[in-house]
């Protein structure tokens, strides 16, 4: 008896905790299909489905901005948007191959960590449905890999960080995820970027060696200030944090990566090096509905209206730092048009032996 | 007439043990159910619909079946593992390590030992079993010589485990074809791969070696000396000592036949569907504790075991199946899947606080 009644009120105080937290998302659904209603008029994407399959969107703004982009195409379009969220490494996978055997007409993986799953079921199922992947690059051939010309956006970034430090400092710091052929591109574009306004420039670089440390990241932020670094770039992915929080203390200056990151709260994030996933996907749907769509994998940047920096091609809310006057801008605006139509051009970079064996 | 009577006392008992195996699980079951439907209303869906759409897609559907076994094979042979070295007293909460450590020393052998495929496959299997049976003998040792906590040290050395394998997958042995983003080793030669069972589907022969475990298990637990020794301890230590057996020595072959059957859970899960060993493939999956989870709603019988691994990861298929399709949060099917193991829990407490009661009404009866 006692049993079954502590089982009951255990019922009953779930439920209520349930209801309670429920009731915010009941937006979400109820407004999706009725957008999809006022626009039934034979749109180009009726009846078709497609899937994005991505990590836990969660609040990741890079996820969250491809999601926002998804459904809001799909208002357009008129296609049936799927965004599956895989809560581990195997439900990647697993995920696909049930969006293929549910018959989805395109499927686009978000971020690297869909790649392997992607490369797999696109070799297996070549004409099942079309693949797209962004942010990464797999082999398979029926895969249309997105991936962007980050060397870009890092220059304007180093450009930034060499007019904020003013010949303060010659040496500048940067925390990144980890030392491969991933980070030399943003390595590479941030010091040219540099060199071009302060030929003497010295650097630091230091890798936390995970996507989520901001201990780490913070503790080597500190370390490159000690080391006289004026302006340190974090590209430590969730270990940013670490690094702002270290430069509000210290009093140096940073930036952030992927998304506007900058913050009225602390002013010492001068800029974000920006990867628009939002204009990326938009993109690639366009294509697809507008016929110019390929297996051909793309690379975007700084004309695509994908890579850019805060403050130069994306505009913020928040507030511009004093050490970015309006010359400063002007500068980093020509350099953003020079990058545009080609007349500075950082497509082709040389490999990281290359460049300092030359 | 006396045959007809003793067949039907025969048939009861059968029904009445089934059902007292039965009861407590499917109980815990239903419980579990009803709470994901209260969850399931508060996002304002329909649970019977959701409900038919979460089933038929992991286990009325044979695309879906398939998926579900082939996420269960892990699942069951760490849910074996667990309850090797639970049901003989051990509290090992390490299966996790074991099994890491154990696939990748079987990835590593398979990547670098020459010779024709079939052959470096099994003695792949073999060393990651030997390394995951090593890997479970060093907290036994720590009890046998220093007398420390099973609980703590298994369960802290599956950070140890995770971290080191981190480790040489983000340095020596990573992949660096490609854009060299993901965290993996290469993949293994194709000749060492495990069959797939099923054209349109991953379903593969590790599903046979789940099943070989089990039966293994059922083996050991009931055919052997060993099986019996350690059973006993687990109920008993102070008898099972009186009785002449030697602890020690059925504590360290309960714990390295543990660790070796964890790493058969991830030989299984790199020779059969990844062929390759990613960072976190087998601890962002949470194998082992749902394993766990399995091996205490069966209370540690194998058979039981098998049949609720397959259910919970069917779970786990469902779920991301009606989040995909019916926007549905991936945390109902792990909400239900936690009241289940909740539930089937308060029968253990309640076990605990009724034992000294009823110990002390046979003293009276005595």
């Amino acid at each position: 008896m006692k049993k079954a009644l502590a089982l009951f009120l255990a019922l009953v105080l779930s439920m209520s905790l349930m209801t309670a937290c429920g009731s915010k998302k009941e937006e979400t659904p109820a407004a999706a299909p009725e957008s999809g209603e006022t626009s039934s008029e034979a749109l180009p994407g009726e009846g078709m489905k497609i899937a994005l399959v991505c990590d836990k969107v969660g609040t990741q703004v890079f996820l969250t901005q491809m999601v926002d982009a998804l459904n809001e195409a799909a208002e357009k379009y008129g296609f049936e948007p799927t965004v599956a969220e895989c809560a581990d490494s195997a439900a990647f996978e697993d995920n696909m191959r049930a969006l293929v055997a549910e018959d989805y007409d395109l499927i686009i993986g978000g971020g690297w960590q869909a790649g392997d799953a992607i490369n797999k079921v696109a070799t297996e199922y070549p004409d099942a449905a079309n693949y797209a992947l962004i942010d990464s690059e797999v082999e398979a051939e029926n895969v249309k890999c997105i991936s962007y010309r980050e060397q870009e956006g890092a220059y304007l970034i180093g450009v930034i960080a060499a007019l904020t430090t003013d010949g303060e400092s010659h040496t500048y710091g940067a925390v990144h995820v980890n030392e491969g052929p991933g980070s030399w591109k943003w390595r590479f574009g941030y010091m040219e970027g540099v060199k071009s306004i302060d030929p003497d420039a010295q650097f630091v670089f230091n890798y936390v060696g995970s996507y989520s440390d901001p201990a780490k990241a913070k503790e080597l932020a500190i370390q490159q200030y000690e080391q006289g670094c004026v302006f340190i770039n974090s590209a430590a992915a969730g270990g940013d944090s670490g690094t702002f929080e270290a430069a509000k203390e210290k009093g140096f200056y940073t930036s952030g990566q992927d998304v506007d990151l900058t913050d009225p709260e602390n002013p010492y994030i001068v800029s974000s090096q920006i990867k628009d996933t939002y204009q990326s996907v938009w993109n690639l749907l366009d294509e697809f509905f507008g016929g110019s769509y390929t297996n051909d994998n793309s690379v975007w940047g700084v004309s695509e209206g994908t890579i850019g920096a805060v403050h130069v091609t994306h505009e913020t809310a928040n507030p511009r730092s004093e050490r970015l006057s309006d010359d400063d801008i002007a500068t980093l605006k020509q350099v953003a048009d020079d990058i545009r139509t080609g007349k500075l051009d950082l497509t082709n970079y040389p490999t990281e032996e290359a460049y300092f064996a030359g | 007439m006396k045959t007809n009577e003793t067949r039907d006392a025969v048939w009861k008992a059968v029904v009445l043990r089934g059902w007292q195996a039965l009861r407590q699980p499917l109980v815990a079951t239903i419980f579990g159910l009803l709470v994901g439907a209260a969850v399931i209303l508060a996002c304002g869906q329909n649970p019977i619909e959701v409900y038919k759409e979460m089933f038929e897609k992991s286990f009325f559907k044979p695309y879906y079946l398939f998926s579900t076994l082939t996420r269960a094979t892990p699942i069951i042979i760490c849910a074996m593992a667990t309850g090797m070295s639970w049901r003989a007293g051990y509290i090992n909460l390490g299966v996790e390590g074991q099994m890491v450590t154990g696939t990748l020393v079987a990835t590593v052998t398979a990547l670098f030992l020459p010779g024709p495929p079939v052959l470096v496959a099994i003695i792949a299997w073999l060393a990651g079993m030997a390394a995951g049976a090593l890997y479970a003998l060093l907290p036994s040792v720590l009890v046998w010589k220093f007398n420390v906590s099973m609980v703590i040290t298994t369960l802290m050395l599956n950070y140890v485990a995770n971290y080191i394998t981190s480790y040489f997958v983000t340095y020596p042995l990573k992949d660096t074809s490609g854009d060299g983003l993901a965290l993996q080793t290469p993949e293994i030669a194709a000749g060492m791969r495990l069959p797939r069972l099923s054209s349109t589907s991953t379903f593969n022969a590790g599903f046979i070696v789940a099943i070989l475990v089990v039966v293994f298990m059922v083996f050991i637990t009931r055919k052997t000396v060993f099986g019996y020794e350690s059973k006993m301890g687990g109920f008993n230590p102070s008898f099972a000592r009186y009785g002449g057996t030697k602890q020690v020595k059925v504590m360290l072959i309960t714990m390295a036949l543990a660790g070796a059957i964890a790493s058969m859970a991830g030989s299984a899960e790199v020779f059969g569907l990844k062929y390759r060993y990613a960072d976190g493939m087998l601890s962002s999956t949470s194998y082992a504790w749902t394993g766990l989870q399995a091996a205490l709603i069966a209370g540690l019988d194998p058979v039981g075991m098998f049949f609720v691994s397959i259910f919970l990861s069917g779970l786990q298929i469902g779920g991301s199946a009606i989040q995909r399709s019916l926007g549905i949060p991936l945390e109902i099917a792990t909400i239900i899947q936690c009241c289940i193991t909740l539930f089937v829990s308060v029968k253990v407490v309640i076990r605990f606080v009724k034992k000294p009661k009823a110990a002390k009404e046979g003293g009276k009866q005595a």
